[in-house]
């Protein structure tokens, strides 16, 4: 071990690096920690944002406000769905009474039966019905679709006030203008289609028919055009059963917005209501624990009033000794200063011997003063008087050796 | 399962047996290392010299190393709990 010294300069030397980081922690630590540490402040930036998320959705449980809104949105949208389709029975009551119509007018003109052209028009004329048939059934349909949705939406409409405020009410409140415009009209055409149809069902049974005649032809006509009429028709009643069956997805997606909503809630909910719960219970277990310690206190205070009240006593009785005592004091300086043995109060003066033979010619011992004190005190005042001046004598005896 | 691997430290051949022999090769490595560093330095002195000395070096790194673990997990374990009583403030204390 005699190299030791070299050793231990070479070692320096050689670990001079790990020497030099003798006092902290590794530095790529450090920055894990120091990547780490960010992750919690986020995480903690993310707790108190999820805290106040549940304060907000608390809140807003307590008044049930989203449930109100959304439900008024779907109300909203239900009662335009209502109007539309309140406005698609009478285009279907029309219907009917268009082919109630064109069914009379084949029963009463069996003269065309026997026209290749008569019959042509016969044909159409059942192309007709048929698709005013499968217009009512669509009709009939929608009728049905509506009084499902009218049963929903009027118990809807009885707990939630309409909320007009919300872009996507707005936006199907649009919507719902547009298809009633759309409806208008569809029925505006229709009615029109139905007066045709009328005039020329009048003009058919008051005028024989002609094979060749232009009427005829007008009626080919006629024909032709309400099936174009009839083709748009068509066309209108689907575009309006799809804007129907959107604005029931977006009821759907809605309802399915609501469902997220209130899972989240009650999952944020769960996530904060047992901490608090757990904590409340903590602090009742404290609570309960100080009352206890305070009824065991409560006695102690009782006692230590009692104590306090003795200790006045004690300090009153002390203050009346020293009182005594500094008055015995002074007298036995005025005795001392005289030159006398005895030792008397000047109160008291001539009236009692502590330390030696009364004398005699004491006013004391005559019988006119003991007469004077007997009819100024009593006896017991004066038994008394004459134990606390024993007591003071045998205090300062004691306190100056006088035996 | 422990197999024979033959070494040469400090010049010297030996036959060590071990479970690990990228480990046993490693610490060779680093013994040697350090032999021939202070073979550099104190030429003077005897191969058994060297050898106790390289030994003291690499004990004097075993212990620094040591306590620089412990001053880590010191480190680590004091960084939780702040960061532990950070999460706890957040969740705990009254919102704005």
């Amino acid at each position: 071990m005699q190299q030791r010294p070299n050793q231990d300069q070479q070692a320096q030397h050689l670990f001079q690096e790990e020497g030099a980081t003798q006092h902290r922690a590794q530095p790529e630590l450090e920055a894990s920690v120091l990547r780490f540490w960010e992750t919690v402040r986020k995480t903690a930036d993310t707790i108190v944002t999820l805290r106040q998320e549940n304060a907000r959705l608390q809140a807003k449980a307590a008044q049930q406000a989203d449930t109100t809104e959304l439900r008024a949105e779907i109300a909203a949208l239900k009662a335009d769905v209502m109007m539309l389709r309140a406005a698609n029975e009478q285009l279907q009551t029309e219907n009917q009474s268009l082919t109630v119509a064109l069914a009379a007018e084949q029963q009463r003109e069996p003269v065309l039966v026997e026209s290749p052209v008569n019959a042509e028009l016969q044909a159409e004329a059942e192309h007709l019905r048929v698709a005013l048939v499968q217009l009512q059934t669509a009709a009939e349909q929608l009728q049905t679709e509506n009084q499902s949705l009218t049963a929903a939406l009027a118990a809807e409409q009885q707990r939630e006030p309409v909320l007009v405020e919300s872009p996507v009410n707005a936006e199907l409140q649009a919507e719902a203008e547009r298809l009633r415009a759309a409806n208008a009209a569809l029925a505006l055409e229709l009615d029109a289609m139905q007066t045709r149809l009328t005039e020329e069902l009048t003009t058919a049974q008051t005028e024989p028919i002609m094979v060749e005649s232009p009427v005829n032809q007008e009626l080919e006509a006629e024909i032709e055009q309400l099936r174009a009429d009839l083709a748009s028709l068509e066309v209108q009643h689907a575009a309006y059963a799809l804007q129907l069956k959107e604005q029931d997805e977006v009821i759907v997606d809605l309802q399915a917005t609501l469902a997220d909503q209130q899972r989240a809630f009650a999952q944020v909910e769960s996530q904060f209501v047992e901490p608090v719960d757990a904590d409340h219970e903590r602090e009742l277990i404290a609570i309960e624990a100080l009352q206890e310690r305070l009824r065991e206190l409560e006695p102690l205070a009782q006692r230590h009033g009692e104590h306090e009240a003795a200790i006045v006593e004690l300090e009153a009785e002390l203050a009346d000794v020293k009182q005594e005592l500094q008055r015995a004091m002074g007298i036995v300086q005025r005795y001392r200063e005289a030159g006398l043995r005895h030792i008397e109060d000047p109160t008291m003066a001539a009236q009692m011997t502590l330390f030696a033979p009364a004398v005699p010619a004491a006013p004391v011992t005559s019988d006119t003063g003991r007469a004077s004190l007997h009819s100024t005190m009593t006896k017991e005042e004066i038994l008394a008087l004459a134990d606390r001046l024993d007591n003071v004598a045998l205090r300062i005896g004691g306190l100056f050796g006088i035996s | 399962m422990t197999k024979a691997i033959r070494v040469t430290i400090g010049g010297k051949d030996l036959t060590l047996r071990g479970d690990n022999e990228e480990k046993i090769k490693k610490s060779v490595r680093e013994v040697n290392l350090q032999i021939q560093q202070l073979q550099h330095a104190l030429r003077e002195h005897s191969t058994p010299t060297l050898s106790l000395l390289a030994a003291l070096n690499i004990a004097e790194r075993y212990h620094d190393t040591v306590d620089q673990q412990g001053r880590d997990v010191s480190y680590v374990a004091d960084e939780l709990d702040k960061m532990a009583q950070y999460l706890e403030r957040a969740a705990r204390q009254p919102l704005p």
